[in-house]
């Protein structure tokens, strides 16, 4: 062949490619589905579902995965459940609570004629065990740590009757107590195997328990055949429906799409926004966005470093963000708007620290008022000679940095990009080189904004050393009147929105594709992960 | 020939751009190839084909720039260890080894992680990768040249090494340094356009093509156009740096000439 052959070929190849590319043609419209009534629901069925992450470890008390919460639910049971509407505590190990005046003392009674899957019960004992193992310096524990941190030490006077003592008054206790990491794991299995093994020798008391576990790979559940102590707000009594449900991890987001579309797996979690609008036109498939709670994602703004510690220039950024745009154009309207620093749907939400909307004018008169002026006509403004610049430190994952870039640049206030790893985050956070760097969190009770706004606390991006912000805060975690609580919180969003200490742009909730087969199943307060008691495969 | 279209196109990119590559607009995003866009818009509503005549100029110019920097100073080491036997040698062609023994793209990573992501460091990562190379075969023909009777001659003379080294070495081996730098060009833009991929180089919102490639990744069922254009341009342009490499070649090897 010669070379001018081999040329022509090769832009052959690439032209072939490209006609091949515009001719996909859209899918067949597929049969519709009735959903069944309740009294069909047949036991069987294996449900697959696609997790981003490897979930690491399956020993809860070493986890730091939060994703893994999607598996603990179904395999441990937590002593408490947080109800997603009303935000109040209901049983699910425990049955009932009684907390002294002094909110120091809490007494659990706890639910009798539990087993756990290995055949020991599950009584006061084993759950003081499950703290006290969680509490010992000894062990290199996960995130599961912080939710008893205010656990000074535990006590079992009776079988099923299990007593904590705090450190101080901590109103968000019960919080802190329904996550899947906290759920009671066996006392007997990680005696025998220890921490590490007790991975592949996974046993607690839920509806469903391990089969396998290959690392890297998937972890399978089958059905538990003993379990019949439901808590009443299940839909349902006795063992779940499903005959083994697989999480398998699929990192890459086209690929996770893709499998979900195909049905070779029946759940997909965290579907990628640009797919979001096609996958809902697809017959086949349910998608779910829950609201969730917490910190709304946002930038936080550095108050300790130039321009971001002037008061005037925060202001000037949260009146020139376009966060209806933002949310279009970056989130595809699938992450909504908001203008709070704690999501719409938390407990203890204020409306009243919604300060600032869109409104590029005002932002534009405050910096005129403080002096900003654009002298040598580039578009950003300058004071004593020196530009308005501000530095953007943001992982790949968070999308629309060149929308925000842009609107504030529209009112003369520069923004550097600059793209890092996640360890790349965390130096520049540590060290405070950044000026803005986005974030937001996933929590059920609001008493999490202690870990952000408190003094010295590594996760305190922007800084914020403000004594009247810390008091509210202290005030309001050992207020255990829900009313009281929240009017603390209210003046803590305010105290917040006044001084932008965070610029909330959109809530966050998770996006969850299922194949239409796939009924009822029940998410926690964060809107993010999920209990599959009640879940069945319809025929 | 499609290289000097390509040259002139991209060269030509502030005058031919239809669009500034960097205005959003939110308006028109995703918008299909089509009269209005050539090429369609991004996520953004920026003009494709504005940023991919943009990005070719920074391609490009990373390409060549750091194909220079990596010849020069690789021709220099070359140059001093051919002529200079010894330790000097030694520890130049050492060194050398140690690098050659990885990848490219590993050290070209190693330096970006150490000194940052930007499209400077990423010249600077490709020039430190590149180097190598042309220090041993520079040294090489160094050492087959050194043989000639014309370089004893201008020894018996009495010139000066640098003399000898810039006037009458560095000519006769400038020919395959020539050759392998026209095929490195097209290495380098792989090379430089990963480094972006891989979210090491051009910071948002650079046009760049690598860059462009990775944003696009996540459009892929929605928005096809937006990997493909990035994808076309980096392939024909590195084709078309191959075969001017490999015509160059042709055209001055005398053992190929028949």
């Amino acid at each position: 062949m010669s070379k001018r052959t081999l040329v022509f070929a090769s832009v052959m190849m690439v032209v072939v490619l490209v006609l091949a590319a515009c001719g996909q043609t859209a899918p067949a419209a597929p049969a519709a589905t009735q959903p069944a009534p309740a009294a069909q629901i047949q036991r069987g069925g294996d449900l697959i579902m696609a997790l981003v992450t490897d979930v690491g470890t399956l020993n809860p008390h070493l986890s730091s995965n939060a994703a893994t919460m999607n598996i603990f639910y179904q395999g441990l049971e937590p002593l408490v459940w947080i109800d997603p509407q009303t935000k109040q505590a209901k049983g699910w190990l425990a049955t009932s609570w009684d907390v002294s005046a002094d909110g120091k003392e809490w007494t659990f009674q706890l639910r009798q004629g539990v087993k756990f899957h290995d055949g020991t019960p599950f009584n006061a004992a084993a759950a003081k065990w499950n703290f006290d193992h969680l509490l010992d310096p000894k062990l290199q524990a996960g995130a599961a740590r912080n939710f008893v941190a205010s656990v000074a030490r535990v006590e079992a006077p009776a079988e099923y009757t299990l007593k904590l003592f705090l450190k101080s008054t901590d109103a968000g206790l019960l919080d802190s107590l329904h996550y899947g990491h906290i759920g009671m794991i066996c006392p007997e299995a990680v005696k025998q195997f220890g921490d590490t093994e007790f991975a592949n020798h996974f046993c607690g008391t839920g509806p469903y328990k391990l089969k396998e576990l290959v690392a890297g790979n998937h972890v399978t559940f089958v059905r538990n055949e003993e379990y019949n102590w439901a808590p009443d707000w299940m839909g349902h009594q006795g063992p779940g429906y499903l005959n083994s449900i697989t999480w398998r991890f699929i990192t890459d987001d086209t690929t996770r799409t893709a499998v979900l579309e195909t049905g070779e797996v029946n759940v997909a979690v965290n579907l990628p926004a640009p797919d979001v609008t096609r996958l809902m036109a697809n017959k086949n498939l349910t998608i779910m966005s829950p609201m969730p709670s917490g910190v709304s994602q946002g930038l936080y703004m550095n108050v300790t470093k130039w321009p971001t510690d002037d008061l005037v220039i925060r202001q000037a950024m949260a009146w020139a963000a376009d966060r209806e745009t933002f949310s279009k154009v970056a989130y595809f309207g699938i992450w909504p708007p908001t203008s709070t620093t704690l999501s719409p749907n938390t407990l203890c939400y204020s409306k009243e620290s919604e300060i600032y909307r869109y409104d590029p004018a005002k932002a534009k008169a405050l910096l005129d008022g403080a002096g900003y002026k654009d002298t040598n006509g580039d578009g950003i403004r300058e004071k004593d000679g020196k530009p308005i610049k501000v530095l953007f430190i943001k992982e790949a994952s968070f999308l629309g940095a060149e929308l925000i870039q842009s609107q504030f640049r529209a009112v003369g206030i520069d923004v550097e990009i600059q793209e890092v790893s996640a360890a790349g985050r965390q130096d520049a956070a540590s060290k405070g080189l950044h000026n803005i760097m986005p974030g937001g969190t996933i929590s059920g009770d609001p008493s999490f904004m202690n870990n952000y706004f408190m003094t010295g606390s590594p996760l305190n991006v922007a800084k914020v050393s403000d004594k009247e912000l810390e008091k509210l805060l202290l005030d309001a975690k050992a207020a255990l009147d829900v009313k009281e609580r929240c009017k603390l919180f209210a003046a803590v969003q305010k105290r917040i929105m006044e001084n932008v200490y965070h610029l909330p742009l959109v809530v966050s909730p998770s996006t969850i594709g299922t194949r239409k087969e796939v009924q009822g199943i029940r998410f926690d307060v964060t809107g993010w992960f999920m209990v599959l008691y009640d879940t069945y495969m319809q025929r | 020939m499609v290289l000097a279209f390509i040259l002139a196109a991209v060269g030509l990119a502030p005058v031919l751009a239809p669009y500034d590559p960097i205005a959003l607009n939110t308006n028109e995003v995703l918008a299909l190839p089509g009269a209005r866009h050539l090429m369609g818009t991004d996520d953004l509503g920026r003009d494709v084909f504005s940023r991919i005549l943009y990005g070719g100029l920074l391609s490009l110019s990373v390409g060549v720039m750091a194909v220079s920097i990596a010849g020069v100073s690789g021709t220099l080491l070359g140059l001093i260890a051919g002529y200079y036997n010894g330790w000097i040698e030694q520890v130049i062609m050492r060194i050398t080894d140690v690098m050659l023994a990885f990848p490219g793209i590993l050290l070209a990573m190693l330096v970006v992680a150490t000194l940052g992501p930007s499209l400077t460091n990423i010249m600077i990562a490709l020039a430190f990768s590149r180097a190598p190379a042309y220090a041993r075969l520079v040294r090489g023909s160094v050492l087959a040249m050194k043989q000639n009777l014309f370089v004893e001659a201008a020894v018996v003379r009495g010139c000066t090494h640098n003399r000898i080294l810039f006037r009458h070495i560095l000519p006769n081996v400038m020919v395959p340094i020539l050759v392998v730098a026209s095929l490195d060009v097209g290495v380098a833009i792989i090379v430089g356009a990963s480094l972006s991929f891989l979210g090491l180089g051009a910071q948002p919102p650079t046009p760049e093509w690598g860059r462009m490639l990775s944003d696009a990744r996540r459009f892929l069922r929605v928005a096809p156009w937006l990997s493909m254009f990035p994808g076309l341009a980096i392939m024909l342009t590195v084709l078309a740096a191959n075969l001017v490499g490999d015509g160059l070649r042709t055209a001055l090897d005398p053992r190929l000439r028949v």
